[in-house]
């Protein structure tokens, strides 16, 4: 019965992107759903991009080991979200009301007028997200082989074959209409499984007991202070720019519609924060010697659920893996297709050819990884923290100081990425010494290189800022410069 | 697993002291898991209670040697039975594979760790209930400032179309 919710869900999410199929005419339709989602479809697509098998297996593991207090780690993500939401949505949806921007390496490219700071963002865009999607894939095959013994292969095919399918159908269409299922799935599944689990612990305050009695820690701080500031400030620094979550605000239809999104996204993700943390702690109780902490949801869900809820919850970890990855498909395909064929190379297509480039490149960027994701290397786990890193220390500084100071110039920014992911990469490489996690490292020395190198560089033409800086519009209607309004990405 | 609970004075010298001495080896072997052997004995001398610095020290001899002899006597472990600990530190200096613990210790230890979970509500943390309750706000605070931004943007939006 579990398997069967699972094949029924699989094969609603295609369903889904055959009949988005139809809404696709136009790029922009493919790669921003035309810039028209409202608040519900825009505020599950949010919660979905950002919720992946890091939510649904390894923070229910985390909470299994460290108890209740992992939790605090939302409010760092939610506050960066907030920064995003109000400072950067704006700008970003002007851009692409004005420029018909699709991608982040359009908003970079334009902002800091070089091509090479374009072509820098798509390699590490398709390095970083690749390794994301490997992991993603494991993690996948991972759960349909614990749970019903399919062969890793088989698991990895089938979860690539799906996402690959509807995302290359419908594009964005069917990513945030599928992630709207997929939320809803994500949050009945695991909403629903805890009172089933705390019932069989022997209610709330039988389960705190028997936790207490276990560690007492497990009910109060199980996660040291200090560690989870350490965390809660690097998460709060990485989804500074985010690229997969901040491409989502050219898709939704107005600023007003990006901030109420970005508020139902936090209520989906509270929903969710809340019920990994319940699931976690009382698989501990009531499965205390599981082989590893990321055993605990599908235990859950195989063991303690009934069987229709097993497989809801299952699907909903499935759900979590897909939407992510989807996302990361489109955007690595659109990096491919949209920035470096069309904007470096310079070639002319329509629409429809460049809808159609966009889908094969979707399809190979979504086999590239299968072999990787079949002989996967040690620490697969560690790949998303690591990739992670190397995209924060990247994007966030060049993302919000282009937004907001004027003064980033081409080679501060170029400084700034490659500086970042470089000082990232080595520091990472050496084992993360003193035990101080890359972020700390790289995200100054990203930023040292942006202001530093900017100042002693020549400024980017007013051109360059003016889709980003009213005042800079205002100067050039007023000089009645005819670039801006109807100009194309440079 | 031989564990000796060994009491600093003469307290089996009496009927009354055997009849407690009794009672104490009743409890601890409930306390114990199948497979554990626990005992109990005293010393042959010194103060049969201690209620003072003095008969604290002069305690300690008697019981080091019993001590001693109880790691002899093949035990892997000895509980000091009184609350003052007498002689805690010298017991663990002189014998060399006996963990030896002490009443008074451990519930230093046990009040320290469980400082953390002191105030519980449903037998959760106060930290965590904070927790949950700051992330409802965050929320509903976050709609707020964001409606009242989405009110102010409308009517600016407004009063431009009017002019």
């Amino acid at each position: 019965m579990a398997a069967a919710v699972l094949v029924l869900y699989l094969i609603v999410v295609i369903a889904i992107g055959f009949y988005m199929r139809r809404r696709v005419r136009t790029e922009k339709d493919y790669l921003a759903a035309g810039g028209t989602l409202g608040v519900v479809v825009g505020g599950a697509t949010l919660a979905a991009t950002q919720m992946s098998a890091g939510t649904a297996i390894g923070t229910v593991g985390f909470h299994y080991q460290t108890g209740y207090n992992f939790t605090w780690i939302w409010l760092a993500i939610w506050a960066s979200w907030v920064i995003m939401a109000l400072l950067m949505g704006p700008k970003m949806k002007d851009f692409y009301n004005s420029h018909g921007a699709l991608t982040i390496p359009d908003l970079l490219g334009t902002r800091y007028e070089s091509k090479a700071i374009r072509i820098i963002a798509v390699i590490i865009l398709v390095f970083a997200f690749g390794l994301t999607v490997v992991a993603e894939l494991v993690g996948g095959s991972y759960i349909l082989n614990v749970t019903f013994g399919v062969p890793t292969t088989v698991g990895v095919l089938i979860i690539a074959a799906v996402f690959i399918a509807y995302t290359v159908l419908g594009g964005l269409f069917a990513i945030a209409y599928t992630d709207l299922l997929q939320m809803l799935v994500f949050c009945v599944g695991f909403a629903i499984a805890v009172p089933f689990a705390v019932n069989r612990a022997g209610g709330f305050v039988a389960l705190n007991e028997q936790l207490s009695s276990i560690d007492p820690s497990l009910v109060a701080n199980g996660m040291p202070t200090g560690t989870l500031l350490a965390s809660a400030i690097s998460f709060f620094i990485l989804l500074l720019g985010y690229p997969i979550i901040a491409i989502r605000f050219y898709s939704i239809k107005d600023n007003k519609t990006i901030r109420r999104a970005v508020g139902l996204s936090f209520v989906f993700q509270g929903i969710i924060a809340i019920s990994v943390a319940f699931l976690g702690v009382s698989a501990r109780v009531l499965f205390p010697n599981l082989q590893t902490p990321d055993l605990a949801s599908p235990t859950i869900a195989m063991d303690l659920l009934p069987p229709i809820l097993g497989g809801l919850l299952l699907a909903a970890i499935l759900a979590a893996i897909q939407s992510t990855v989807s996302a990361v498909l489109l955007m690595l395909g659109s990096a491919i297709s949209h920035d470096i064929v069309k904007n470096v190379l310079g070639r002319e297509m329509t629409e429809r050819q460049t809808v159609n480039l966009t889908r094969l490149v979707v399809v190979i960027m979504g086999i590239l990884p299968i072999p990787f994701a079949l002989n996967p290397l040690p620490l697969i786990q560690q790949i998303w923290i690591n990739a992670a890193a190397l995209i924060g220390s990247s994007f966030a500084v060049v993302t919000l100081l282009g937004l907001y100071w004027k003064r980033g110039t081409t080679a501060g920014a170029i400084t700034s990425m490659v500086g970042g992911i470089g000082s990232a990469a080595v520091w990472l490489a050496l084992g993360n010494p003193f035990g101080i996690n890359a972020v700390y490292i790289s995200v100054p020395v990203s930023l040292l290189g942006m202001i530093v190198v900017s100042l002693l560089t020549k400024r980017v033409s007013n051109r360059a800022l003016r889709p980003f800086f009213r005042d800079e519009r205002e100067r050039s209607t007023e000089t009645a410069s005819p670039a801006y309004g109807g100009g194309r990405p440079i | 697993m031989r564990i000796l609970y060994v009491l600093p004075g003469p307290v089996g010298r009496t009927e009354a002291g055997l009849a407690e001495m009794e009672r104490r080896l009743s409890i601890l072997r409930s306390y114990a898991v199948s497979g554990t052997e626990v005992g109990i004995a005293d010393v042959e001398e010194g103060p049969t209670s201690i209620e003072s610095l003095y008969e604290e020290y002069l305690s300690i001899p008697r019981t080091v040697e019993r001590m001693l002899e109880m790691e002899r006597d093949g035990y892997d472990a000895a509980v000091l039975g009184c609350y003052r600990d007498p002689g805690l530190d010298v017991v663990r200096e002189v014998t060399e594979r006996t963990v030896v613990v002490g009443p008074g210790e451990a519930r230093g230890g046990t009040q320290r760790r469980r400082q953390n979970v002191v105030n519980t509500v449903l037998g959760v943390g106060v930290s965590n209930w904070v927790l949950w309750a700051v992330m409802v706000l965050f929320i509903a605070i976050y709609f707020v400032v964001t409606e009242i931004m989405n009110r102010r943007e409308d009517e600016a939006r407004n009063r431009g179309e009017g002019e």
